[in-house]
């Protein structure tokens, strides 16, 4: 009787202990099993039963399809955007030639006009994610100008330019089967805990999603990359995806990483295409 | 009379302050919690054998790997900091309580970085 007490013991913790095996290595391949498409429509779904009084396409304004207040104060904001100049200042230095009499119009698809929608994108070739400040800078250096401070008004002019004259289009990110290891990169990045506070990117946006933090409404994912780059008020000038990046991680106690190095260039490639079909509204601004 | 009473009104304010402590502390089976604890006892007691500049320079091979892993926290290069400056003022105290603390966040988000290997998947929205 004992005996058989001991064995069926020693069986239930062979059971268990294949059981954690298995499990180890299902977390393995579902790793390695990407599919953005499903993983975008799960999103989708989730902010829709989290959100049922808000459409899908009015979270391009971020946290303020949340809250009508603060809707209203950035919509007179907007009346008078803090941006505009900035826009100006982009479309002056975005025809100015290179050395070599080439300009920007020259790298990209349609002279650079309205293509932000396709940004970023896996480029086959270099095996690696292309955002379009990234490709700002390409584009420079292969005309044999120096790369641009990815945090300085520069490049924030340019992009908000090429942003500007993206308005109403809608965004169009493709996976190819080459790109899936960088957007299972970027997903992993989004939700993996990080710094002091031991927050993911999702903790805040899918976790928390709708509630205050602070005096702060804490937007939906599905909305985070239409309308870079944004004029924040607290930084009071113009600023890209990759510095909100910096400051996200910053503020949960974790250091920022390098603005338009791997880590960051593939989460915008996820986040971006989790914006898939999304409107773009860029440049924005924010509080 | 009145002295039982204060001291009863005391008992119970710290028992009630002992279940709320109770109850918002980690569940007994977190493991982050446990290795948390247990690098803090490590530090601490491997610490008190080792001169300063050794608990910092092994402060700053972890950072390092933190950096490496792309997981590094704010806390541990400003103690870092903190302890490099108090190390040229001679403030050992300060030095060694700061070099202290770096290793205690570098070797908690190196634990941080490693975990979320696999972590993270059970957030996924599905």
């Amino acid at each position: 009787m004992q005996y058989s007490v001991r064995n069926t013991v020693m069986l239930a913790s062979l059971v268990l202990g294949n059981c954690s095996l298995f499990m180890g290595v299902f977390a393995e391949e579902s790793a390695l099993d990407v599919n953005p498409e499903a993983d975008r429509a799960a999103m989708v779904a989730f902010y829709k039963k989290r959100f049922p009084e808000i459409e899908v396409a009015e979270h391009k304004d971020g946290s303020y399809a949340l809250d009508a207040g603060k809707r209203a104060q950035w919509l007179e904001i907007e009346e008078f955007p803090p941006y505009e100049i900035d826009v100006d200042e982009g479309e002056v230095l975005f025809f100015v030639p290179f050395k070599n009499g080439k300009s920007y119009a020259n790298c990209f698809e349609n002279n650079g006009i309205g293509v932000k929608q396709n940004y970023p994108y896996f480029d086959l070739e270099r095996g690696e994610v292309i955002t379009l400040d990234y490709a700002i800078n390409l584009c420079r250096e292969t005309n044999g100008e120096a790369p641009l401070d990815y945090l300085g008004e520069e490049m924030g002019y340019i992009s908000a330019y090429m942003a500007f004259t993206s308005r109403g289009n809608h965004f169009d990110i493709k996976v190819p089967e080459a790109g899936l290891v960088s957007y299972a990169e970027g997903k992993k990045f989004y939700y993996t805990r990080r710094g002091q506070l031991d927050f993911a990117c999702s903790s805040c946006h899918i976790t928390s999603a709708g509630s205050l933090i602070r005096a702060e409404v804490l937007s939906a994912s599905i909305g985070h990359a239409t309308h870079w780059p944004t004029y924040r008020l607290k930084w009071d000038e113009l600023g890209g995806l990759h510095r909100r990046f910096i400051e996200c991680n910053e503020q949960i106690g974790a250091e920022g990483l390098e603005p338009q190095g791997k880590a960051y260039r593939n989460l915008e490639y996820f986040l971006t295409y989790m914006n898939n079909g999304m409107e773009l509204n860029g440049p924005g601004s924010r509080k | 009379m009145r002295q039982r009473s204060t001291e009863l009104r005391h008992f119970v304010s710290i028992a009630t302050l002992i279940v709320m402590l109770a109850a918002c502390a980690e569940p007994v089976g977190n493991k982050s919690f446990e290795s948390n604890v247990t690098v803090a006892l490590t530090v601490t007691k491997n610490s008190e054998r080792q001169t300063t500049t050794d608990i910092l320079s092994q402060a700053e091979q972890k950072y390092g790997e933190a950096k490496d892993l792309e997981h590094a926290w704010k806390a541990t290069r400003a103690q870092i900091e903190i302890a490099r400056r108090a190390i040229k003022d001679n403030d050992e105290e300060k030095a060694r309580a700061s070099a202290t603390r770096a290793l205690f966040t570098a070797n908690a988000s190196v634990k941080q970085a490693i975990r979320g290997r696999e972590d993270w998947l059970t957030h996924v929205v599905k």
